[in-house]
């Protein structure tokens, strides 16, 4: 379903993401886990279209989707979330929902200044559709109020019911259970093995709950200083000498170290 | 009260009421001239809201659209003999032309660079309308004719305070309309978080076309009202300070609140009216109105005072 090859991006000296290639087969659940500053949002990035790379090529159902812009994306069935809230904090919490479904309903300008029949149809589906999503992340109860001042977990799973409002083929998670407490953890992951089963969406992840992440993936890829460290199953993962290091790195050599006196 | 103000219909229920109450409350010729000044203006900050309190852009030169409009009926009509309404309808088909052109490479840019840009072409509009002294008259201005349609003459003050508030009403209507609508959410999302309007698949480049060249034709509609119920149009109409003006109208009454525009409009337009009793202190006391306004009502008047009502009424 996504494949990429060569993918590089620098800002000035820095190499964010350095030749990194895999592939995304479709359906499941996939991550990118690797420490802080390994690159993983850039590539969320470079693949949602909001930075461009610098080399290499982004195939999205064998067409290089390299360099086009988010709302290119979104029409070809690509969402996201992002790992610092992108809400629209100045409209309700349906109304970022509908925002989500745009690309489904009636636009024309005239439908809207003078709501045709049409028009109002188009708009009666889309809350309807947007309601029950709202109910399956469990914030039916909340779906008048102003998106501002929800609480951070609403929030999280406010971001999720959007780009699900796309009915995306693809749906990128940036830190979905970040900030989150165990049993909103647990729901948000209940929310996500639904989603690859039930909807058949691919749904890949960036995520630092390992936890998390060993339960629901089935594939995961590893990166550490913008390039592709390791790539496979969870207890593949788990075992690879390299991620211990990565993850572990100094500490783990400088206990070794101790111990050797 | 809030209840009223929040529904659909209610809205614009209460402003028709208050539109048609407010002559047999102030009979005065006086008086319907300025509540016809204060309905133009609105007109022009309603459009003027959907760009700025919805998109999140700001425009510092939307007056020189609102002048094109008046000199496209003040010339065509008074100098060319056309018909008022297609003067008028040329009028709001140049605004929008001029908008649409420039909307690309203003509207990239952001904050004080958006802000700069707006200005100079509200400036280049006024400069032009001065130097074509020809066709408009320059500095001194120009008479403009009145306004006929299938041979009726808009002449008396309530004649025009008829038409005009009926523009605002449905100018109103289609505004809020416009908002509550996936283009009014793809503008506000843009103001809200554009990278997450985008990824939405909101194209947030065209929207911000559409919302400019909509409020552009707008003001051009409501200056050629402006033209022909003063009869006399100097280049101030389209300059720097009538933008200025707008843009406080949409600030003060509440951005992002189409009630509020209109009640921005009224009451910058209306109270120096009364604020003449203090003779030379005038502006002061506008300027101190104003500062009072925004430290006690930061997000304007009708967004603070509705947040208000609805909280204690719960």
């Amino acid at each position: 379903m996504l494949e990429v090859r060569g993918l590089t991006c620098h800002f000035g000296g820095v190499r964010a993401v350095d030749g990194v290639d895999f592939t995304i087969p479709r359906g499941g659940i996939h991550a990118i886990i690797g420490p802080n500053g390994a690159g993983k949002t850039t590539l969320f990035n470079l693949i949602t279209g909001v930075i461009r790379p610098t080399a290499g090529e982004i195939l999205f159902e064998e067409r290089n989707i390299a360099g086009l812009p988010p709302e290119r994306l979104a029409r070809l069935g690509i969402s996201r979330t992002f790992q610092n809230l992108r809400i629209f904090f100045n409209m309700t919490v349906l109304e970022n929902v509908l925002v989500g479904r745009h690309l489904h309903l009636y636009r024309g300008a005239l439908g809207a200044l003078f709501r045709t029949p049409r028009f109002r149809r188009s708009e009666a589906e889309a809350q309807a559709f947007a309601e029950e999503l709202l109910a399956r992340v469990g914030l039916a109860d909340w779906r008048h109020r102003p998106a501002e001042g929800l609480p951070y977990g609403a929030l999280k799973r406010l971001e999720i019911a959007r780009a699900l409002a796309a009915e995306p083929r693809l749906l990128l998670l940036d830190e979905p259970a970040a900030g989150c407490n165990e049993a909103e953890t647990r729901e948000i992951a209940e929310l996500i093995g639904s989603l690859a089963a039930a909807d058949g969406i691919t749904v890949v992840l960036v995520e630092h709950d390992m936890h998390l992440v060993m339960n629901i993936c089935d594939h995961i890829i590893v990166l550490d200083h913008g390039r592709k460290l390791a790539e496979g199953s969870a207890r593949e993962i788990r075992e690879d000498p390299r991620v211990i290091e990565a993850y572990l790195g100094k500490a783990a050599r400088e206990l070794a170290h101790a111990a050797r006196g | 009260m809030s209840a009223i103000l929040s529904g659909r219909h209610g809205g614009l229920l209460l402003l028709a009421l208050v539109l048609a109450l407010l002559p047999l409350a102030f009979p005065s010729t006086y008086a319907l001239d300025v509540l016809t000044n204060v309905g133009i203006a609105a007109i022009v900050c309603v459009g003027l809201n959907l760009l700025i309190g919805y998109a999140g852009q700001i425009s510092l030169g939307h007056a020189g659209f609102f002048g094109i409009g008046a000199y496209s009926s003040a010339i065509l009509v008074t100098n060319e003999g056309w018909p008022p309404l297609l003067a008028m309808l040329t009028g709001m088909a140049l605004s929008g032309a001029l908008a649409f052109a420039v909307a690309r490479p203003i509207l990239a840019l952001r904050g004080h660079y958006l802000a700069m840009a707006t200005l100079g072409l509200g400036i280049i509009v006024s400069i032009v309308l001065s130097q074509e002294v020809a066709l408009t008259g320059g500095p001194d201005g120009m008479p403009v004719d009145p306004f006929t349609v299938a041979g009726f003459e808009l002449a008396t003050p309530r004649a025009w305070y008829v038409t005009v508030a009926l523009s605002l009403l449905v100018v109103t209507w289609l505004a809020l309309n416009l908002v509550d609508s996936p283009i009014g959410r793809a503008l506000r999302a843009v103001h809200g978080a554009e990278i997450a309007a985008r990824v939405c698949g909101v194209d947030t480049a065209g929207y911000k076309v559409m919302v400019f060249v909509l409020s552009a034709v707008i003001a051009s509609y409501a200056g050629s009202l402006y033209a022909h119920f003063a009869g006399w149009l100097t280049p101030d109409e389209a300059g720097f300070l009538r933008s200025i003006q707008f843009v406080t109208m949409v600030v003060l009454g509440g951005m992002a609140s189409t009630y509020g525009a209109i009640v921005g409009a009224a009451l910058l337009t209306a109270l120096p009216q009364f604020l003449t009793v203090f003779h030379d202190y005038e502006q002061v006391m506008l300027g101190a109105v104003m500062m009072a306004t925004m430290i006690f009502l930061p997000r304007g008047l009708v967004p603070t005072l509705a947040a208000r009502l609805g909280r204690r009424e719960g």
